[in-house]
């Protein structure tokens, strides 16, 4: 082989090793299609989990209702936020300082936006049409795959095993990849107990039970 | 040797080397660097490979309520009762939701008339709901309106015609809702000159017009085909299309259980094959004319006088001998043929006991000779205003009643129907009604029972029903249920004895979908004999029968593509109407199938292919009723475009042809017996079957010398069962295996079985399984290329030969066999064995080798040889959220229903309690009205499914390929005498 297609090639190869070595660190930009790993968008409201169920210790299923019943578990409805905001409409800090500055405390604009969101304003009167706010979701599995919350809140899967530690986090991450191989490394364990009779383990890693 | 030399410089190199003028090619290369060639090799790939590392997942959007109700949860399904119209008999239903849109109907198990199941019309009308062609706006001659210009305009008309003294006629279909029929009777106080006229699609008229003669009343029996021992059934096809078929083969199936000692008979006289006639015990094929003196002369010897008819002897002596378990129908719209019925039973004890005049069926009212006097009414100026809701008079009526003219005599013509049709055409105001989903109505089937529907979707245009357009236009304001429950509220009390508040009474109707109130029985007089004569009939050369398309109804449902390419029963046909022929006819006039026909009655013609139907009588000719609509244009396009695609009908053209005006009226609607004239054209027409094998019989030189008859199908009499419940019987043997029995179900072990004793063919399943795994509708161009995508299909043989033929059906799906020949086949494993049983499908590793589908010895596996359209976005609500949407090059096939497994198993497991058997129903299962498909937990000794697979009469199909199906099948036992068997079909 001559030099000059002796480079193409290494070229090629180098390239190839490089972008191999790329898609394999999990913590990079790179992924292979579909992985959205480490996907963090912005959301239309900037809502705080580090806030509510961090500090603030709200359960999971207090907002994300649907996930024992249901295969989405759910962003919460406007009403469920108006649960608390109807009466808090602004942070903890700004009351204090509205306290100690002897005014009137300045709203969120994040709290406002639910609130808009319903058409309300912040005195509680309807001024505008409804607009339901248009959250992005994070965690996204493709169309062939049916994953139910259901049987996994039933089986007693922590949210967190799957979804990270979401009350530290400002913003939610998706930090497990949501492959299939990820899924079966948890499907393959033999959790013999009550909830999983004889037969599960192996009723658990058949095709059919997500490919429908 | 010397060595020469072209120049100096060559002189010191080999005579090996390149000495020549043309510079080297590495030469070349060194000065001009990067070529063109390697430069675009490397862009490509650096661009492919950037494009692979960074491509990013679309964004998705998750827009949650703004005030959730508390009951609703996005991905859970929240069931409603309520009644489904597609055919007058009005069926209960759950309708199962998702965010906010129905997707399946579901029978009420808990309705006491239907019971649980639910016809193929049913089932489909779902998709009629997201038609985009729906009318959802009100039309002012033939330009988009408002409510406000249209009800003005109306008003205004509708005064002027009652000042000039003209008549209003409200012509509808049966209307069955009380609080209609009050509405309407308010409308008659506030315009005077109101008439309401009722028209079926269908006409019972003679049924009704015979009891009034003899009882005094305008009266259809409630028919109670469990309370028979002895079904004579003269042309009324119970089973498939006459009045209430759910209904009664619910009640028919009662009295067919084969552990009890006797079953009942069922005698069926008709000139066509229908699905009644295939499950006849006996049949006897008639032509019309033949009925008609069989009838007089049965008459006769009830009544100890003399009759000359075979038949008609051997049938009386039976029908004597179950004096009060006998039931005696006709189907023949004749008051003299309907009044002799009504005699028969009357001496044979039958009424109040198989047949209930006091609770009667009230479904059905129209009234024939009502339609005449119309037409006279119009024809002579009397009619300023008409008013036509639920029927489509242009379609159906008769030869002789031209009726798009008719109406062109009237100053007002409105029209309630939400689609465009052949009345529509030629009215002047559209006022758009609701379908029956969206819809409040109670009503009123049968007396005694009261049926609700309730809206499950909020309109998608301001469609408004026939209820509220006639309450505004008498000045009343009040939204769709009040005026329904206001009514009810109003005069419950009188219907309602029970002491029980309204607003539980209302909120039990609503939630159950029915509830019962006092009967509201006619005052009856005894019964009064009539003096019937029936003149001599000639015998004429062709008659012509008529009959409802079991799919299509009377036309109503020819814009869903789900029933027309649902393949008819007994031809299985799709995408068409024939002129069906006895196979001895048709050679008489040299016919084949296919070839186009004209057929001529008085000044009528129109043209039809022929077919030829086994077990039809000689000398007549059958045609569907239903075909030819307007509207079905829409059809050219439908399936997949590709290359050598032919339309499913050509531009302009609609599907089938039309034999509406072949029907024949003096008064009377005659749909059979009309004579007629063929005559053969030039052409020939490809009919679209899905089933061109019609025996199991092996050809004679390649059959096994002990299977002259394939055992798919297996039969046997009740006598002989009785004797040896294992008759009929028989069992393939594998003769070696050389796979190991690996498959250790320690879980579940789902398995099914279909009993082919109550199985009718009905293919209700196969709309059921339809709709709720998102199969797509391939068009007719597909399914003559044999690629019907329908998982589960009807297959009907037929045995014995010329008129004297047995049909029999069986439903044929996927039958996850333990050994499945299909899996080891496939080179990506995309079909696998579940521990549970199943052979599952996974439809994204699927890479299109179609290899599994060779080796399927049951041929149940469907390819998505393209991607079907779906670019309806309105048509695609009605897909079903848990199912994946196959794109092309998948392999698919029938999945058990594994979704409603799952579902069933999550929520058992969520409830901590373990499941029982009949926790899950597949939808096929669902769907049948005879209960002849069983699904279970073949590990449960006490389930259904177990107790079945150790019935005697079970086996399997091509057990001896050794596939080891899990799906299996009962024997058919038919109730006649053992030497009456046809065509040898056990082994």
């Amino acid at each position: 082989m001559d030099n000059g297609l002796k480079k193409q090639f290494s070229y090629m190869v180098t390239m190839l090793v490089i972008i191999g070595f790329v898609m394999l660190f999990k913590n990079s930009t790179f992924h292979i299609p579909g992985n959205q790993q480490d996907y963090a968008p912005e959301q239309p409201i900037a809502f705080s989990h580090q806030l509510h169920a961090g500090e603030m210790e709200i359960n999971c299923q207090y907002c994300h209702f649907g996930a024992e019943d249901s295969k989405h578990a759910g962003i919460p409805p406007a009403n469920v936020c108006m649960n608390c905001h109807k009466y808090v409409s602004n942070t903890f800090n700004e009351t204090r300082l509205a306290e100690q500055e002897s005014r009137k405390p300045i709203a969120s604009s994040e709290i406002a936006k639910i609130y808009a969101s319903l058409g309300l304003s912040l005195a509680g009167e309807k001024v505008s049409s409804e607009k339901p706010t248009e959250w992005i979701k994070v965690h996204n599995v493709p169309d062939f795959v049916f994953f139910s919350h259901k049987p996994h809140i039933t089986a007693g899967v922590d949210c967190a095993k799957c979804h990270g530690d979401v009350a530290t986090m400002t913003r939610v991450k998706q930090v497990e990849d949501l492959s299939m191989g990820w899924c079966l490394d948890c499907h393959r364990q033999d959790h013999q107990s009550l909830q999983n009779p004889a037969g599960r383990t192996a009723q658990l890693q058949d095709c059919a039970s997500c490919h429908y | 040797m010397k060595e020469y030399y072209t120049s100096h410089e060559n002189k010191s190199c080999d005579t090996n080397c390149n000495c020549s003028d043309l510079p080297s090619v590495e030469a070349v290369q060194e000065t001009s660097g990067f070529s063109r060639r390697s430069f675009l090799k490397t862009t490509g790939f650096s661009f492919a490979a950037f494009m692979v590392a960074c491509s990013k997942t679309p964004v998705q959007k998750a827009i949650p309520f703004l005030i959730q109700p508390e009951e609703i949860l996005p991905g859970k399904a929240t069931w409603y009762a309520s009644t489904s119209f597609a055919c007058d008999a009005g069926c209960g239903v759950h309708v199962k939701n998702r965010d906010g849109r129905p997707i399946k109907l579901e029978g009420n198990p808990k309705h006491p008339m239907t019971q649980g199941g639910l016809c193929a019309q049913c089932q489909a009308s779902l998709i009629e709901l997201y038609d985009s062609k729906r009318i959802i706006d009100p039309i002012l001659y033939r330009q988009s309106s408002t409510w406000e210009a249209v009800d003005s305009y109306v008003i205004k008309e509708l005064r002027k015609i009652r000042d000039k003294g003209k008549e209003i006629v409200i012509l509808t279909g049966t209307a069955t809702s009380p609080s209609l029929l009050y509405t309407i009777k308010k409308f008659k106080k506030k315009f005077k000159t109101v008439s309401h006229i009722q028209m079926d699609d269908y006409s019972y008229s003679a049924i009704l017009d015979a009891h009034e003669k003899n009882y005094g009343q305008r009266i259809l029996p409630k028919y109670r085909f469990d309370k028979a021992d002895l079904i004579l059934s003269i042309d009324a096809d119970f089973l498939g299309s006459w009045v209430s078929p759910i209904q009664f083969t619910k009640d028919f199936q009662k009295n067919r259980k084969l552990d009890s000692k006797h079953i009942s008979k069922l005698i069926q006289v008709e000139s066509r094959m229908s699905i009644t006639g295939a499950k006849a015990d006996e049949r006897i094929a008639m032509t019309p004319t033949e009925m008609k003196s069989f009838m007089v002369d049965l008459d006769a010897i009830i009544h100890g006088k003399h009759g000359t008819n075979s038949h008609a002897k051997k049938i009386a002596g039976l029908l004597k001998l179950h004096r009060g378990n006998s039931l005696v129908v006709s189907g023949i719209n004749d008051i003299k043929i309907q009044l002799i019925v009504n005699r028969i039973n009357q001496s044979l004890g039958n009424v109040g006991r198989t047949l209930d005049i006091k609770k009667t069926s009230q479904m059905y009212a129209g009234s024939d000779s009502s339609i005449q006097s119309l037409v006279t009414k119009i024809e002579s100026g009397m009619v300023g205003a008409l008013l036509i809701s639920d029927t489509n008079p242009a379609y159906i009526l008769a030869n002789g009643i031209d009726f798009s003219t008719l109406m062109k005599q009237v100053d007002l013509s409105v029209s309630f129907s939400d689609m465009n049709n052949e009345t529509t055409a030629h009215c002047n105001v559209i006022a758009p009604g609701l379908h029956d989903l969206e819809s409040w109505n109670d009503s009123e089937l049968t007396s005694g029972v009261l049926s609700m529907t309730q809206p499950v979707i909020r309109p998608f245009g301001k469609n408004r029903s026939l209820r509220q357009s006639l309450s505004t236009w008498m000045g009343m304001k009040q939204d769709e249920r009040d005026l329904v429950r206001n009514y009810w509220k109003k005069i419950f009390t009188s219907r309602v004895k029970s002491g029980k508040t309204f607003t539980r009474f209302w909120n039990e109707l609503v939630h159950d979908g029915f509830t019962t109130i006092s009967p509201n029985s006619k005052k009856l007089t005894p019964f009064k004999n009539q003096n019937i004569q029936i003149e001599g009939a000639t015998k004429n050369e062709l008659e012509l029968v008529l009959f409802q398309s079991s799919q299509l109804g009377h036309g109503r449902h020819a814009e869903n593509p789900w029933l027309q390419e649902l393949p008819d029963p007994i031809t299985k046909l799709t995408w068409d109407n024939v002129a069906s022929f006895s196979p001895e006819t048709a050679e008489k006039y040299h016919l084949k199938k296919g070839d186009v026909i004209e057929i001529v009655s008085g000044k009528n013609k129109i043209e039809l292919p022929v077919f030829l139907q086994p077990g039809q009588k000689n000398n007549t000719v059958v045609a569907a009723l239903g075909y030819g609509r307007v509207g079905t244009e829409r059809f050219h396009k439908i399936g997949p475009d590709w290359l050598e695609k032919k339309d499913t009908v050509k531009k302009g053209e609609t599907v089938g042809t039309s034999v509406s005006s072949m029907i024949s009226f003096d008064n009377t609607f005659h749909y059979s017996g009309m004579p007629i004239k063929i005559q053969k054209t030039e052409r020939t027409w490809d009919l679209a079957l899905t089933q061109t094998y019609n025996t199991l019989s092996n050809p004679e030189n390649t059959s096994p010398a002990s299977m002259p008859v394939r055992p798919f199908v297996q039969e046997t009499t009740f006598s002989e069962f009785q004797k040896n419940p294992s008759a009929g019987s028989h069992h393939g043997h594998p003769i070696t295996t050389l796979w190991e029995d690996d498959h250790t179900y320690e879980g579940h072990h789902w398995g099914m079985a279909i009993d082919l004793t109550s199985c009718t063919g009905c293919s209700s399943c196969i709309v059921g399984c339809q709709v709720e795994n998102n199969v797509p509708v391939v068009g007719k161009d597909e399914v003559l290329r044999k690629r019907d995508m329908a998982w589960l299909r009807m297959d009907r043989y037929y045995s014995g030969d010329g008129e004297d033929v047995d049909v029999s059906f069986q439903a044929m799906m996927c039958q996850h066999c333990d050994n499945a020949p299909c899996e080891p086949v496939c080179p990506v494993l995309a079909t696998v064995h579940s521990s549970e049983g199943l052979n599952q499908q996974v439809y994204n590793r699927c890479v299109g080798t179609r290899f599994c589908a060779n080796n399927c010895p049951y041929k149940v596996r469907r390819f998505n040889w393209f991607d079907y359209a779906h670019e309806d976005v309105m048509e695609n609500m009605v897909l079903n959220p848990d199912v994946t949407v196959r794109s092309r090059g998948v392999m698919e096939k029938c999945s058990l229903c594994v979704q409603r497994i799952q579902e069933a198993k999550f929520e058992a497991k969520r409830l901590g309690v373990p499941l029982k058997d009949g926790d899950i129903k597949l939808a096929c299962e669902q769907s049948c009205p005879a209960d002849a498909i069983v699904f279970g937990d073949l590990n449960n000794p006490e389930s259904r499914i177990s107790k079945m697979t150790k019935d005697e009469r079970h086996y399997k199909v091509l057990e001896e390929l050794n596939a080891v199906p899990t799906v299996g099948y009962l024997t058919q036992v038919r109730n006649r005498d053992a030497d009456k068997e046809k065509g040898g079909h056990h082994g």
